[in-house]
C-alpha cells in the first residue's frame, strides 16, 4: 500500500497540474467577475445639474467616484467637484448608484493640486447606510500589476451601474507636467480610461482602491488615446483626507528651498543641491542651506528633480516631515515644517477688464442645505461639524467650560541636569467683548519668576517669548487655557477652525533624539486657534488614525496631545507635548508635559497637581 | 488517504499557480536591459529622446534611427540612473535601426558588464504569433529618467504582416514583417523599446509613430528579431534579419548599405485656403491673415486672427514650418490644426485639397 501510495503521487502531481494549468484563467477571470460585483456597489457616476436652460435642471456633464465609508463619503476628482469655467466648487450634484438609484450629494473638500474632491450622499431613508470600498496600500503597487478601473466611461452609465476595464500598472511615481494639471507621483497605467472616469477608482486585485483616475495623458496627436492613463495615488489622497472631511480647500506644500541637479563627471549619479533657501523658510531655520546635498525626505531617497517632486507634492502644507541632507561629507536630520505652495489657476475662458463674471453654480436639493461658502474652505459647514465633533470628544475627557477662574498647576521640572519644583498659574479669562480683562501668566521654575500680561499694551517680543529659550512658554499656557475653557468662542473673527490631520512627534521621554522620526510619529487633527494676534495649533489623538499602534494607543481618545502656539511668525513656536493622561477628580488630565522651540527641548514638566477653578 | 493527497496536491498546485503575478518580475528584470536616450533639442518637431536595448554587456544599444540621432549631446541614463554620453555605431534605414555604443569617460578603466539581451539567442529561440501577450517597455512621453522605471504596458499581437505606413508623406523605410498591436505603444519617445514576452524574453524593437497608408489611422507594431529586410551593399542584393544585422553591426561587421535615390520634394502638392500675415522677419509667427473662401480653411472653421500652433501634433514656430510640415501631405489627408484664437486653445481637422490649377 504504501509503496504504490508513492509511486502514485507523483503520477497525481503530474495530473493535478495538468488540470491546475488548464483552470488558473478561468479561475481567475471567476475570480474577477466576482470582485466586479462586489465592487460595484460602491462605484458612483456623478452628475452635474445646471439651471440656466431649464429651471428644473438638465445634466450638465459628470464623472465618477467611489464611496468610502458607510456615511456616504465620496471620493473623487477635483475638477468633478470644481467644473471647468466656474467660479468655485460645484456644490451639489446628483449620484447614482449601481441599485438605480439617484442620490443628492454635496461638495464636501477639495485638494486642488492634487486633483481630489470629497462629497457626501444623502441617504434616500432615514438610517440607509452606503456600501463602501476599502482602501489600499498604494505605495505597494510595481509596474506590471493588474488593475481595474471602474466608473462612469462617456457618461454612459445611465443605469448606474459603472464599466469596467482591466489592465496594467505601467509605472509608479511619475512625474509629469501637462501644462494645466502637474501631477506628482502618480500611477501610470495601460487600463482603458476615458472622458467621465475621472475621479473614479483604480481597483488592485484584493478590491481595494489604490488610486483614482486623473484623466488620459494629452497626446500631440490631439484627443488621441495614448495607451496610457495617469492616477492620484490613494496614499496621497489619505494624506488630505482627515482635510477634505473638514470642508477645507487644501494647499499644497513647498520646501522653501529651491534645488538643482549637479550633473558631475559622466557616469556619475545625479546630486541635489539647494540652491537657494527662502528666509522666512523653517528650512532654512533648521539650518538648511546653499550648497547642502540633499539625500532623503520623508522615506524617499532623492536622486532626480522629478523624485523630489513626487516625493514633495504629495503632502499639505504645515507638514512636519524629516529630510536629511549632507554637507562637508556630514549627514545631516531633521524636521522641517512645510510652506504653503498653490500654483496659479491657469483660468480658461474670457478673462479681462469687461469679461463676464463666470457663473456661479448653483446648489439643489438635500445637498443646498448643508452648503456654507466661506474662504478657505469648500465648504464650512463640514469644518464646523468636524471641529464641534473634536471638542464634543474633548469635552468627554475633561469639561472645562465652567473653570475660567485661576489654574494652578505645580509639580517639578527637569531641565538639562538641573531640575526642581515649579508652579504655574493662570489667572481668569474673559471673552473678548467683557471690558475688564487683565489675565495674569506667572510661572516659578526652581528660583526664577517669570510674568507675563498677554494683553497688557505695548509688549515687547521679548516680553512674549518668556521664559527664554521656550518660544513664549506663558503665552502658550494662556492660549491653552483660553482655548480649553471657552473654546471656538476665544478666537477673535472665527478663526476657529478645524486644520485638518497632522503628524506629531513625541520624543523619548529621556531626551534622547529617536532614531527614526517615524518611529515616534503620531497622527492628530488639529484645530487652529487666533487671540490676540497670536495664533496657535491643538493637536488632538485619534486611534483610527493611529494603526501603528494595533488598539494599544499611548493616550485617550480625543485627547489634546499637543500644542504649538506662534507668538511670533518669523521665529520658531512655543511646542508643548502633554502626556501621562490620569483620571483626576473625574477629569482626565496631562500630568506631563515637554515644553520644545525649534528642535531643543526647553524641559519636561511633571504636573503633580492640577487646581482649576 | 490516496483521496487527502491529491486535495492537498491540487490545492497547492492551484494556489502556486494563482498566487504568482509575474508581469511586475518580468518587467523589473527586463526594465534592467533598456536604456532611456536624449539628444539636443527637437529636429524639425520630433521628438529628440527615445529607447533603447541594451545587446552588448560592453554597452551596445539597438534602437531606432530617430532624427535626434544626427544631433549633438547624445547620452542615455542607465536603469540605475548612472548617466553616460553615446555615439552612433552604425545607423541603417534599411531597418530604420541603428546600434549606439557608450562611451566610457578615460578615468574609468574597468570595462562595463551591463545585463544585456542576447539577441542572436532570442531571434533563434522566438516564437510569436497572432494572439501572443506581450510587455511593452518604453520611455515613452520621457516620463522616466535616470533610475525611474519605463513605461510597461501589456499588448497583444494582433497579426504578423509586412509594414505599409507612412510620417506625413514619407514612407517608411522598412517594409518587412512586423507585428501589428493591440495597445498603443508607439508613442513619442516609445521607438526603440523593447517588447518582450511573458517570460521577459526579447520579441522585438517597438517602432516609430507611423500611419497606416490605407486607412490613415496610426500603427502600433514592433520589428521582431527575426524579421528580414533586403539590402544591396555595394551593388550586391544580401537578405538579413534584424538579429544578424544587430551582431555584425556590434562586432563592426556591417557594411552600410547603398543609399536610394532620394526624391526632394521642393514644393506642398496640397491647397489649405490659408493666407498668412506677410513674412517680415524670418520667423514670423503663423498668424492667419484671411482664409480663401470655399477652401479647406474655410471648411475648418479657421479664422483671421488665429495662431497656429499645432499641425498634426508637430509645432508650427513660424510661417515657414508650416510650408514644410504640409510638404509630407498629399490632396485629400486630413490634418489635425491646433491654434490659438483669443485665450483659447482649439483644434480642428482640415482635409487637404489639390492645388488649384492656375
Amino acid at each position: 500500500m504504501r509503496k504504490h501510495l508513492l509511486i502514485a503521487s507523483p503520477l497525481f502531481l503530474a495530473l493535478v497540474a495538468v488540470a491546475a494549468a488548464a483552470d488558473p484563467v478561468k479561475d481567475a477571470e471567476q475570480d474577477r467577475v466576482k470582485l466586479i460585483k462586489k465592487l460595484q456597489p460602491a462605484v458612483v457616476s456623478v452628475f452635474m445639474k445646471e439651471f440656466q436652460s431649464d429651471p428644473r435642471g438638465r445634466i450638465a456633464g459628470g464623472g465618477s467616484g467611489v464611496i468610502i465609508d458607510k456615511e456616504g463619503y465620496v471620493l473623487t476628482n477635483y475638477h468633478v467637484v470644481a467644473a471647468e469655467g466656474m467660479t468655485g466648487v460645484t456644490p451639489t450634484f446628483v449620484c447614482g448608484l449601481s441599485n438605480g438609484e439617484l442620490y443628492d450629494a454635496v461638495t464636501v473638500g477639495c485638494d486642488r493640486t492634487g486633483d481630489a474632491g470629497l462629497m457626501k450622499l444623502f441617504p434616500r431613508k432615514k438610517g440607509e447606510t452606503f456600501p463602501f470600498a476599502e482602501l489600499g496600500d498604494s505605495s505597494e503597487l510595481k509596474p506590471g500589476d493588474w488593475t481595474m478601473i471602474m466608473g462612469n466611461a462617456q457618461l454612459l452609465s445611465t443605469d448606474f451601474t459603472p464599466s469596467v476595464t482591466f489592465g496594467l500598472v505601467s509605472g509608479v511615481g511619475r512625474y509629469s507636467d501637462f501644462g494645466f494639471a502637474e501631477h506628482t507621483d502618480a500611477i501610470q497605467y495601460d487600463t482603458t480610461a476615458n472622458a467621465g472616469n475621472s475621479g473614479g477608482p483604480i481597483f488592485n486585485m484584493k478590491g481595494q482602491v489604490v488610486g483614482l483616475v486623473y484623466g488620459g495623458a494629452p497626446g500631440k496627436r490631439g484627443n488621441f488615446n495614448t495607451g496610457i492613463g495617469y492616477g492620484l495615488p490613494i496614499n496621497t489622497a489619505k494624506n488630505f483626507l482627515v482635510h477634505m472631511r473638514a470642508g477645507i480647500f487644501c494647499d499644497h506644500a513647498t520646501l522653501g528651498a529651491t534645488v538643482n541637479t549637479q550633473l558631475n563627471e559622466e557616469g556619475d549619479l545625479a546630486r541635489l543641491i539647494v540652491n537657494q533657501v527662502l528666509e522666512e523658510s523653517d528650512a532654512s531655520r533648521r539650518g538648511l542651506a546653499e550648497g547642502d546635498e540633499l539625500l532623503n525626505f520623508a522615506g524617499r531617497e532623492i536622486r532626480s528633480q522629478n523624485q523630489f517632486k513626487s516625493a514633495l507634492g504629495i503632502y499639505p502644507k504645515e507638514w512636519r516631515l524629516p529630510l536629511a541632507y549632507k554637507r562637508l561629507g556630514d549627514r545631516k536630520e531633521t524636521l522641517v515644517r512645510l510652506m504653503s505652495y498653490t500654483p496659479p489657476v491657469i483660468r480658461k475662458g474670457p478673462t479681462g477688464p469687461g469679461a463676464p463674471p463666470p457663473p456661479k453654480p448653483k446648489a439643489f436639493g438635500e445637498g443646498a442645505k448643508y452648503f456654507e461658502e466661506r474662504r478657505g474652505f469648500a465648504n464650512y459647514y463640514y469644518n464646523r461639524l468636524e471641529r464641534d465633533r473634536v471638542l464634543a470628544n474633548l469635552k468627554k475627557l475633561a469639561d472645562y467650560s465652567n473653570l475660567s477662574g485661576e489654574w494652578v498647576w505645580t509639580g517639578s521640572y527637569d531641565r538639562e541636569m538641573r531640575g526642581g519644583d515649579f508652579t504655574a498659574r493662570m489667572t481668569e479669562v474673559t471673552e473678548p467683548d467683557a471690558k475688564e480683562a487683565h489675565p495674569l501668566i506667572t510661572m516659578q521654575i526652581g528660583l526664577t519668576d517669570y510674568k507675563l500680561e498677554p494683553l497688557k499694551q505695548g509688549l515687547t517680543s521679548a516680553d512674549l517669548v518668556e521664559p527664554p529659550f521656550t518660544g513664549g512658554l506663558l503665552m502658550s499656557l494662556y492660549q491653552y487655557k483660553r482655548f480649553l475653557t471657552l473654546g471656538p468662542k476665544g478666537s477673535e473673527g472665527d478663526k476657529c477652525n478645524h486644520a485638518g490631520m497632522e503628524p506629531v512627534y513625541v520624543m523619548p521621554a529621556d531626551g534622547s533624539k529617536p532614531k527614526k522620526y517615524e518611529e515616534v510619529r503620531v497622527w492628530a487633527e488639529v484645530i487652529r486657534t487666533e487671540h490676540a494676534d497670536v495664533p496657535a495649533k491643538w493637536y488632538f489623538y485619534r486611534g483610527d488614525l493611529n494603526p501603528q499602534f494595533k488598539g494599544k494607543d499611548p493616550y485617550p481618545e480625543g485627547a489634546l496631545i499637543a500644542g504649538e502656539v506662534s507668538v511670533d511668525r518669523t521665529t520658531d513656536p512655543c511646542e508643548l507635548y502633554f502626556a501621562d493622561f490620569q483620571n483626576t477628580g473625574g477629569k482626565t488630565l496631562p500630568h506631563r508635559m515637554e515644553v520644545r522651540n525649534g528642535d531643543k527641548r526647553y524641559a519636561m514638566f511633571t504636573i503633580k497637581n492640577h487646581q482649576m477653578k | 488517504m490516496k483521496k487527502l493527497l491529491s486535495v492537498i496536491c491540487l490545492l497547492a498546485a492551484a494556489s502556486a499557480a494563482r498566487a504568482t503575478n509575474p508581469y511586475d518580475k518580468v518587467a523589473a528584470e527586463a526594465n534592467e536591459k533598456v536604456v532611456k536616450l536624449f539628444g539636443a533639442g527637437g529636429y524639425r518637431g520630433a521628438e529628440s529622446f527615445g529607447t533603447g536595448i541594451i545587446v552588448s554587456p560592453q554597452g551596445h544599444i539597438l534602437t531606432a534611427a530617430a532624427p535626434f540621432l544626427d544631433g549633438r549631446e547624445l547620452r542615455l541614463h542607465l536603469p540605475d540612473g548612472r548617466k553616460y554620453t553615446f555615439k552612433v555605431k552604425v545607423l541603417e534605414p534599411e531597418f530604420d535601426a541603428a546600434i549606439v555604443e557608450i562611451v566610457q569617460p578615460k578615468k574609468e578603466v574597468i570595462p562595463l558588464e551591463l545585463p544585456y539581451f542576447d539577441v542572436v539567442a532570442a531571434s533563434k529561440a522566438l516564437k510569436v504569433e497572432p494572439g501572443t501577450w506581450v510587455m511593452a517597455l518604453s520611455n515613452m512621453y520621457r516620463v522616466a529618467e535616470r533610475d525611474e522605471m519605463m513605461s510597461v504596458q501589456r499588448a497583444m499581437v494582433t497579426a504578423i504582416g509586412k509594414l505599409s505606413a507612412r510620417r506625413g508623406q514619407f514612407e517608411v523605410p522598412f517594409h518587412g514583417d512586423v507585428l501589428y498591436l493591440d495597445t498603443v505603444t508607439n508613442n513619442p519617445g516609445a521607438a526603440g523599446g523593447a517588447l518582450i514576452n511573458r517570460k521577459g524574453e526579447l520579441l522585438g524593437i517597438i517602432g516609430k509613430e507611423f500611419r497606416n497608408n490605407q486607412t490613415d489611422t496610426w500603427v502600433n507594431y514592433a520589428m521582431p528579431l527575426n524579421t528580414k529586410a533586403e539590402v544591396t551593399i555595394k551593388g550586391e542584393k544580401k537578405t538579413y534579419t534584424l538579429a544578424e544585422f544587430v551582431d555584425l553591426a556590434v562586432h563592426d561587421k556591417w557594411i552600410k548599405a547603398d543609399p536610394k535615390p532620394e526624391t526632394d520634394i521642393k514644393n506642398p502638392r496640397v491647397h489649405t485656403g490659408i493666407i498668412f500675415v506677410p513674412k517680415v522677419v524670418e520667423r514670423t509667427p503663423p498668424y492667419i491673415e484671411a482664409v480663401e473662401p470655399n477652401s479647406p480653411a474655410t471648411r475648418a472653421g479657421l479664422k483671421s486672427d488665429d495662431l497656429v500652433i499645432y499641425l498634426d501634433g508637430e509645432p508650427v514656430y513660424s510661417t515657414d514650418v508650416f510650408r514644410d510640415l504640409l510638404k509630407r501631405y498629399n490632396p485629400g489627408d486630413k490634418v489635425q490644426i491646433e491654434i490659438r484664437r483669443g485665450d483659447k486653445l482649439t483644434a480642428v481637422q482640415m482635409e487637404l485639397a489639390p492645388l488649384p490649377k492656375r
